[in-house]
C-alpha cells in the first residue's frame, strides 16, 4: 500500500520532470496498450479537456529513481525532501500505558523455572484513534549486555480493550528464557511496543521506574542455582576385586534441586593416582548413572593385579564438585599356582590343646620361586594367630606342604577352630588363600598330666614343702 | 523261718534307711561345696567368728582376772604378756605351715577349676596354666598372698589358751589333711571337664574340717566361758 500510495504521488508531482525525461529513460520501450497509440519510451499520452496527459509505466519511474540516485544524489536527495510528509497523530492521542504484571512473589527464580509473565495495556483512546500495538517481551540475563526478544509477538487491535477500563492483558506464559544460562544474577525484563505511531521501552518511557503490586515497568529477578549433590551411598564399584574382564561397572547417583541436567564424569585412576581414562555422561537428576567398564574398554590384561581408584565430577553447568577418590577395582593378578586338598589332622583322635596337629596343602607350583605359605589359626582365644611358614620353589610335580605343630594352649579347649593358609602369588581361584575348618572340637581336657605324675606330683610336693619350710623359718624367726 | 525272714527284712529296712541317709547327706555336702559364694561366706564366717570370740574371750579373761584383784591395777597388756604361753617349736612350726596350707587348700578347691567360679579360675591365664609348673606357681602365689596372716595368727590363737595334747595333735593333723584336700582339687582339676563327687566331697570336708580344728580352741574357750 505505501508503494503504491508513493508511486501515485510521485506521477502526480513529478509529471513535468517525466515529461523532460522522455527518450532518455534507460529502461527498455515496453509496448503497452494506450487509447491514444501515440506513445514512446515506456509513457503513454492522451488528450483529456485539451491537456496533454504522459502517463508512465512503474518500471520506468523505477528505473529512472534508481538512475537518479546513482547519477544525481543530491538533487535526488532533494526530492525526497520534498516528498516527505511527516506523519503527524491525531489529535489528543496519548500513547498506552504498558506495563508488565508478574502475579508471582518469586523473585529467585533457576534456570528450569516456567515463568508467567503478562503485559497489562490501558488505552484510553476513544476507539476511532487507537492503532493496533505490537508487542515483544524482552529480557536480559545475567552477563548479557543487551536485552533479547524471548517469547513471540503479541498483538492488541484497537476493539480488543475492555469497554469498562479501557485495559487489556497479553501473556507470555511459560517462558524459561535462562535455561542455557552460564551465570546467575540479575535478570531484568521489559516490554518494546509500538503503537504505529511510535516505538517505546517500559524501561525507559517512564521518568522513573513503576512498580505497584504485581506492575512493573521493569521487573528485576534474580537467576540462582542449587549446585547439584552427590547421593553418597550410590557411589560404588561393583565388584571391588574382580578379573580384568569382568563386568566391572562404576555406579553414582547425583540430585539436583533446580531439576538441572547433570553432567557426570567418571575419572578412572590408575596406582600411581594418574588418570586412565575420563568418561561423561548427562543425566537427569535423581538418576542412577552407570559406567561399565567393558562398554568404555576400561582395563585389558595388563591392568591385572593392579589396585585401581576413581571419582566423579558433577555439574549442572553453574556449579560443579567432585567426590573424594574411592579405591576399586582391585584386579584379581592372573593365576600362578594351583592349591587344592587342605587339610588338618591331630596326632590322635582324642585333639588334645597340647598335642600336635599336621596342616596340610597340595600345591602346583610351576614359576614361583620362594613361594611363602604362612599357617594361620583361630579359636575364639586366639582369632588368626600365625603359626609358621613354609617356602617352596617352583617344581614340575605338585608338592604337599606340611606344618607339624603344637597350635593351641589351654584356652582354647573345648572349642572348634579354623585355618587357613595364605601364600604370596594367586591361586586359580584369584585368591591368595585357602583354609578350612576343624571336623570337631579340642578336647575339653585342661591338664595334660594325670595326677601320678612326676610333673604333678613334683608340683604338690614343693607346694607342701613351701609351706613346711615356711612355717619352720616364720617360727624361727618370730617365734623365738 | 519266719524269724529268718524277720531278720532278713529288719536287715533290709536298715540297709535301706541307712543308704537314704547317706544319700541325703551327699547331696546336702554337694549342694554346700559346689556353691561357692555359700562356701567362701562360711569360710570366711568361721574365720571371722573366731576373731570375734577370740576378742570376747580376752575381755572375759581381763574382766574375770580385775575382779579378783580387789582394786589392784592389772592393765590388759600386763595380763596378755602373764597369760602367753610358749606353745613347743614343733608345735608352732606346724601350726605356721597349717595356716599357710589353708589358705592354699582354699584356693585350690574355689578357684582352680572353672567348674565353681567360671569367670574366676586359674585356667583363665593359659601361659601358667598350659606349662609344667602351673600348679606349683598356683600354690606358691596363695602361700605367698597369705604368708604374713598365716605367720602371726597362731601366735596370737595358741598363746593365750591352755591346749591339750589331743587338740595340739589335731591341728598338726590338718597339715596332712589340708595336704589331701589340696592333692584332691589338683586331682579334680587333672579330670576336669570330668567331675568326681566324692573327691571333692573329701577335699571339701578335709578343708573345712582343717579350719575347724584350727580354730578349735578358740571355740571350745568361748564354749566354756559361756556355759
Amino acid at each position: 500500500m505505501k508503494r503504491l500510495a508513493a508511486f501515485l504521488i510521485v506521477t502526480l508531482l513529478l509529471l513535468p520532470l517525466v515529461v523532460e525525461a522522455q527518450g532518455v529513460s534507460p529502461s527498455p520501450p515496453k509496448s503497452t496498450p494506450s487509447s491514444s497509440g501515440g506513445s514512446s519510451g515506456g509513457a503513454s499520452t492522451t488528450t483529456s479537456g485539451g491537456k496533454k496527459i504522459v502517463k508512465l509505466e512503474l518500471d520506468d519511474l523505477i528505473g529512472n529513481l534508481e538512475k537518479w540516485k546513482q547519477d544525481e544524489p543530491q538533487e535526488y536527495e532533494y526530492l525526497k525532501k520534498l516528498l516527505h510528509i511527516p506523519f503527524v497523530p491525531p489529535k489528543n492521542y496519548s500513547a498506552p500505558t504498558v506495563l508488565i504484571w508478574y502475579p508471582s512473589e518469586k523473585t529467585k527464580i533457576t534456570r528450569n523455572d516456567n515463568l508467567d509473565i503478562y503485559a497489562y495495556v490501558k488505552n484510553d483512546n476513544p476507539i476511532e484513534v487507537r492503532s493496533d500495538v505490537y508487542l515483544y517481551l524482552e529480557a536480559k540475563g545475567p552477563g548479557d549486555e543487551n536485552f533479547t526478544r524471548v517469547g513471540s509477538q503479541r498483538v492488541i487491535l484497537a476493539n480488543e480493550y475492555s469497554q469498562k477500563s479501557n485495559s487489556t492483558i497479553r501473556d507470555w506464559s511459560g517462558l524459561t528464557p535462562f535455561v542455557d544460562s552460564r551465570v546467575v544474577g540479575n535478570a531484568t525484563f521489559r516490554i518494546w511496543f509500538n503503537d504505529m505511531h511510535s516505538t517505546y521501552l517500559t524501561d525507559t518511557m517512564y521518568t522513573r521506574p513503576y512498580q505497584k503490586d504485581d506492575y512493573y515497568s521493569i521487573l528485576e529477578l534474580e537467576l540462582v542455582n542449587s549446585p547439584p549433590e552427590v547421593v553418597g551411598e550410590s557411589i560404588r564399584v561393583e565388584p571391588a576385586r574382580a578379573r580384568y574382564n569382568d563386568p566391572i561397572r562404576y555406579a553414582s547417583r547425583f540430585v539436583d534441586a533446580d531439576g538441572d541436567l547433570v553432567n557426570v564424569t567418571l575419572q578412572v585412576l590408575d596406582d600411581q593416582g594418574r588418570e586412565r581414562a575420563n568418561l561423561t555422561q548427562e543425566v537427569k537428576s535423581g538418576t542412577n548413572v552407570t559406567f561399565s567398564a567393558s562398554e568404555y574398554g576400561l582395563f585389558g590384561e595388563g591392568d591385572a593385579g593392579r589396585n585401581f581408584s576413581y571419582r566423579f565430577t558433577y555439574g549442572d553447568g553453574l556449579d560443579g564438585n567432585a567426590t573424594e577418590i574411592y579405591p576399586g577395582p582391585s584386579l584379581l593378578p592372573s593365576p600362578k599356582i594351583f592349591v587344592s586338598d587342605s587339610n588338618v589332622e591331630a596326632a590322635d583322635e582324642n585333639r588334645y590343646w597340647w598335642q600336635n596337629y599336621r596342616f596340610s596343602l597340595k600345591v602346583k607350583n610351576l614359576e614361583v620361586d620362594n613361594l611363602r605359605i604362612d599357617l594361620y589359626t583361630s579359636t575364639p582365644s586366639h582369632p588368626n594367630r600365625y603359626q609358621d611358614t613354609r617356602v617352596i620353589n617352583a617344581s614340575e610335580d605338585a608338592q604337599v606342604v606340611l606344618f607339624d605343630l603344637r597350635p593351641f594352649d589351654v584356652s582354647d579347649a573345648d572349642e572348634s577352630f579354623t585355618y587357613y593358609f595364605k601364600y604370596s602369588a594367586t591361586d586359580q581361584n584369584s585368591e591368595e588363600m585357602m583354609g578350612g575348618t576343624s571336623d570337631g572340637k579340642i578336647h575339653p581336657k585342661i591338664v595334660r598330666y594325670p595326677i601320678y605324675s612326676a610333673v604333678t606330683i613334683g608340683n604338690l610336693l614343693f607346694v607342701l614343702l613351701a609351706a613346711l619350710a615356711g612355717g619352720i623359718v616364720i617360727e624361727r624367726r618370730l617365734y623365738r | 523261718m519266719s524269724d529268718l525272714n524277720e531278720t532278713v527284712a529288719t536287715v533290709q529296712a536298715v540297709d535301706i534307711s541307712s543308704g537314704l541317709a547317706s544319700e541325703g547327706l551327699s547331696s546336702f555336702l554337694a549342694g554346700i561345696y559346689s556353691n561357692g559364694l555359700l562356701g567362701v561366706g562360711i569360710f570366711i564366717a568361721l574365720l571371722a567368728g573366731g576373731v570375734l570370740l577370740h576378742r570376747l574371750n580376752m575381755d572375759r579373761t581381763y574382766r574375770n582376772v580385775a575382779a579378783t584383784t580387789h582394786g589392784g591395777e592389772v592393765s590388759p597388756e600386763d595380763l596378755r604378756e602373764e597369760m602367753f604361753t610358749r606353745q613347743g617349736s614343733n608345735f608352732n612350726a606346724a601350726a605356721v605351715a597349717a595356716w599357710m596350707l589353708l589358705f592354699a587348700a582354699f584356693a585350690y578347691f574355689y578357684f582352680l577349676t572353672p567348674e565353681i567360679f567360671p569367670g574366676r579360675n586359674y585356667y583363665l591365664v593359659p601361659t601358667l596354666s598350659s606349662g609344667p609348673v602351673g600348679f606349683a606357681a598356683f600354690g606358691l602365689f596363695f602361700l605367698l598372698l597369705t604368708g604374713l596372716a598365716a605367720a602371726f595368727i597362731p601366735k596370737e590363737l595358741y598363746g593365750y589358751y591352755e591346749l591339750s595334747r589331743e587338740t595340739k595333735v589335731a591341728i598338726m593333723l590338718t597339715v596332712p589333711a589340708l595336704a589331701l584336700s589340696i592333692a584332691l582339687s589338683v586331682q579334680l582339676g587333672t579330670i576336669f571337664p570330668e567331675l568326681d563327687p566324692a573327691a571333692r566331697g573329701l577335699a571339701f570336708l578335709a578343708l573345712f574340717g582343717s579350719e575347724v580344728a584350727l580354730l578349735w580352741p578358740v571355740y571350745a574357750e568361748a564354749l566354756g566361758g559361756i556355759r
